[in-house]
C-alpha cells in the first residue's frame, strides 16, 4: 500500500477522486482508502504533517512506500506556474537539516530542492528551488519506517510566492494537474506490489507439522531459504517431517534440531 | 514500470568540495547528470536504512572532501599487509561492479560512490608515511584501490593517472592499484611507472559471469594483462576469493589451464591466492543480498570471520596453487586463507 499525504482538502480532494477513494470513518484526521492507496490530510506545518505521517505508519502497517503530494511557492527564475516537480533534497529552515529522497527510477519531472519553512513566504529565500511548509516533516517521519527510495515528495507550484492567490483558479488547476500524475502514482502502486516478498510454501508445510516460536520461524524461514538457494531437495525436508506435529514438546524441540541440521548442512 | 534511472543520473556535491577543480572536472563529464548539493556526504552515504542492493541498480556519485584518515594500516584479513610498510587509503567509497561475494555490500550502508577530490591531502599524507615507513629498505606500499576499481572509474574520475604521475620518479613508494577492469583508459594513455603495480583480480569465467556483475569477462581481463605487459608495466594477479562450487575441480582446472596459456608469466611478479574470507559482522548484513546462492553455503564462523572450514580451505588452495607452479615459482605465490 502507498500512504498519500497532502496538507489541505482542497489538494486531497482531487486525489481522491482520480483514485477513486473512499473515506474511513472515526479517524482522528481525514483519511480515504482504496486497496493501494491510503490518503491522510495532515494540515498545515511540518509538525503535522510528521505527527500524522508517523501516525498512518504505525497505524496502517501495509504502507510500502509514501508520497507527499501538495502545493509548493517558487520564484519564477526557478519554476513557471502549475508545474510539478519532483524533490531530490528537502532543507528544513528551522533546524537546517538536509534530508535525501533517493530518486532510482527514471521519472517523467523537473527535479528541484525544497525548502520547508515555518510561516508562509512572500518574497524570495534565495534559495534554488521550492517552498513549501510541510516536506521536511513527512520526510523525517517516513524515513522512521521507510528507506529513501520509498520517500517521494511531489509538489505542484502554486505561486510565485505571492501572499494573494485565487483560490477557485488554482484549485480548477491542480485537479487538472492531478491526471497527469496518475499514470506515475499506477506505476508506483505496481513496483510496490512487487516489494512484498513471498514466504517460502516449504516453511508453510514446516509450520503445520512443527510448533515454533515466533522466533524459531524467522529462524526456519533463514535457513529453508538458504537451503533452497543452495538447490537443497525440498523432498529430504519433508521425508523428515511427521504427518502432524508432536503432542510433546521434547519431540517438537528435538524434530527442530534436526531440521535444523539438515537445513545448514 | 518506468525503468532504473542511469548510473551517476544525480551527483551529490559537498558544499566544501564544490569549487575544488576536480570537482569540476569531473561535473563536465557528466552533462546530462543532476547535480545536487549537500553540507555532508554523510547527507547521502552514511544514512541508516538505505536499500543497498536497488540503489546499486542506479548508484549515484558523490563528490566529497575527505577530512582525516588519509592512511589506514592493514589488518588481518587484508593481502598484502605481510610488509611491515604496508597501508592503503580510501579515496573511493564503493565500486562499480557488484561483485556477490563482495565484503563492500556488508560494510556500507549505501551503494553510493563516494569521492573523495581533494587527492593532495592524499599525496601529503602518502609522502610522510613514505619518510616514517618502518622498513627503511623497502620502499611504502600503498594500496589506492581496495574498498572501490578505481581503474574502472578512470574515465570518470582520473585518479589513477594522476597517482601514476605523482609517484613516477619516486623510489621510496610501491603503489598496487587493483581492478578487475580493462584499464584501458590508463593503459592507452599512460606510460608505465615503476613505482606502479596494477593487480588484476582473475576469477573463473563461470564465476565471473555469475558472480561478478558488471566485472568484464575473464578473456577482456586477460587481453588487458598481455596489453600491460607488453607495455612494461609491472603486474601482478590475484586469484581471490577461490570458490567452492558443485564443480570446483573442472571449473579450476579449466581455469588455471587458460592462465597458463594466455598470461605472459615473465612480466608477473607476484600472484596471491585467497579463498572466499570476510568479517562477521559484513557477512551478516551480505546475507540480506536477494539474489545469490553464493552466501547461503553454510561456512564456518571462527574467530570474527566467515570461511570455508580448514580443509576446504586447504583444498581450495591446492586446486588452484598446484597447477600454478609450473608456470611461476613457488616464493611468488602468497596465500591467504
Amino acid at each position: 500500500m502507498i500512504l498519500i499525504t497532502t496538507a489541505l482538502m482542497i489538494e486531497a480532494n482531487p486525489i481522491r477522486n482520480a483514485l477513486g477513494l473512499r473515506a474511513v470513518a472515526n479517524q482522528p484526521v481525514p483519511v480515504f482508502q482504496s486497496e493501494t492507496f491510503l490518503l491522510v490530510v495532515t494540515g498545515t506545518g511540518a509538525q503535522k504533517a510528521a505527527a500524522l505521517t508517523g501516525w498512518a505508519l504505525g497505524r496502517f502497517p501495509a504502507i510500502q512506500a509514501a508520497i507527499n503530494i501538495g502545493f509548493a511557492g517558487a520564484p519564477e527564475a526557478v519554476s513557471g506556474l502549475h508545474q510539478w516537480h519532483r524533490v531530490n533534497a528537502v532543507r528544513d529552515a528551522s533546524t537546517g537539516r538536509l534530508h535525501i529522497p533517493d530518486i532510482l527510477d527514471k521519472h517523467p519531472f523537473a527535479e528541484a530542492a525544497l525548502l520547508t519553512v515555518g510561516q508562509p513566504v512572500s518574497e524570495d529565500t534565495g534559495m534554488d528551488g521550492l517552498v513549501d511548509m510541510e516536506g521536511s516533516g513527512f520526510f523525517e517521519a517516513a524515513r522512521s519506517c521507510l528507506s529513501p527510495d520509498r520517500i517521494l515528495l511531489l509538489k505542484w507550484v502554486s505561486d510565485h510566492l505571492d501572499p494573494e492567490v485565487d483560490r477557485q483558479s488554482t484549485m480548477e488547476a491542480f485537479t487538472k494537474a492531478i491526471e497527469e500524475i496518475l499514470p506515475f502514482l499506477k506505476e508506483q502502486a505496481i513496483g510496490t506490489r512487487q516489494l512484498v516478498k513471498d514466504r517460502p510454501e516449504l516453511l508453510d508445510i514446516v509450520l503445520q507439522r512443527l510448533r515454533l516460536t515466533q522466533t524459531q520461524t524467522q529462524f526456519m524461514e533463514k535457513w529453508i531459504c538458504g537451503y533452497l538457494a543452495r538447490k537443497g531437495d525440498p523432498e529430504r525436508i519433508l521425508s523428515v517431517l511427521p504427518d502432524q506435529a508432536p503432542a510433546r514438546k521434547l519431540d517438537n524441540t528435538r524434530l527442530y534440531e534436526v531440521l535444523k541440521d539438515v537445513l545448514k548442512g | 514500470m518506468f525503468s532504473k534511472a542511469k548510473a551517476f543520473s544525480h551527483i551529490y556535491v559537498e558544499q566544501a568540495a564544490r569549487e575544488h577543480s576536480r570537482t569540476q572536472a569531473i561535473l563536465k563529464r557528466f552533462p546530462a547528470s543532476k547535480v545536487v548539493g549537500i553540507d555532508d556526504y554523510q547527507n547521502v552515504f552514511g544514512r541508516g536504512r538505505q536499500d543497498f542492493w536497488k540503489q546499486k541498480a542506479s548508484p549515484k556519485l558523490v563528490l566529497a572532501m575527505k577530512k582525516d584518515n588519509f592512511l589506514y594500516a592493514g589488518n588481518e584479513l587484508l593481502q598484502g599487509n605481510q610488509s611491515p610498510n604496508f597501508c592503503y587509503n580510501a579515496l573511493v567509497l564503493n565500486c562499480p561492479y557488484d561483485c556477490h561475494y563482495c565484503y563492500l555490500q556488508g560494510m556500507y550502508a549505501g551503494a553510493n560512490m563516494v569521492a573523495f577530490v581533494n587527492l593532495e591531502d592524499y599525496f601529503d599524507a602518502a609522502e610522510v608515511a613514505c619518510r616514517k615507513r618502518r622498513d627503511k629498505d623497502a620502499p611504502l606500499h600503498l594500496a589506492i584501490s581496495y574498498d572501490t576499481d578505481l581503474l574502472a572509474l578512470e574515465s570518470k574520475l582520473g585518479f589513477a593517472r594522476e597517482w601514476v604521475e605523482w609517484a613516477r620518479e619516486r623510489e621510496d613508494i610501491l603503489i598496487e592499484i587493483r581492478t578487475k577492469s580493462t584499464a584501458s583508459r590508463l593503459l592507452d594513455a599512460v606510460p608505465p611507472a615503476r613505482s606502479i603495480r596494477l593487480a588484476w583480480t582473475l576469477s573463473p569465467d563461470p564465476v565471473a559471469r555469475r558472480y561478478e556483475t558488471g566485472a568484464p569477462a575473464l578473456s577482456h581481463r586477460l587481453k588487458a594483462i598481455r596489453k600491460a605487459a607488453a607495455a612494461g608495466w609491472r603486474i601482478s594477479l590475484c586469484l581471490d576469493p577461490v570458490l567452492k562450487l558443485p564443480d570446483s575441480t573442472s571449473v579450476y582446472e579449466a581455469f588455471t589451464r587458460q592462465l597458463a596459456e594466455d598470461i605472459p608469466w615473465d612480466a608477473v611478479e607476484r600472484v596471491e591466492v585467497g579463498v572466499f574470507r570476510v568479517g562477521s559482522t559484513f557477512f551478516k548484513r551480505m546475507l540480506k543480498r536477494p539474489d545469490t546462492d553464493l552466501l547461503q553455503y553454510p561456512y564456518e564462523h571462527d574467530r570474527n570471520a566467515v570461511s570455508y572450514n580448514r580443509e576446504e580451505r586447504q583444498w581450495l588452495v591446492d586446486e588452484v596453487c598446484w597447477p600454478l607452479q609450473n608456470n611461476i615459482s613457488k616464493e611468488k605465490i602468497f596465500i591467504w586463507t
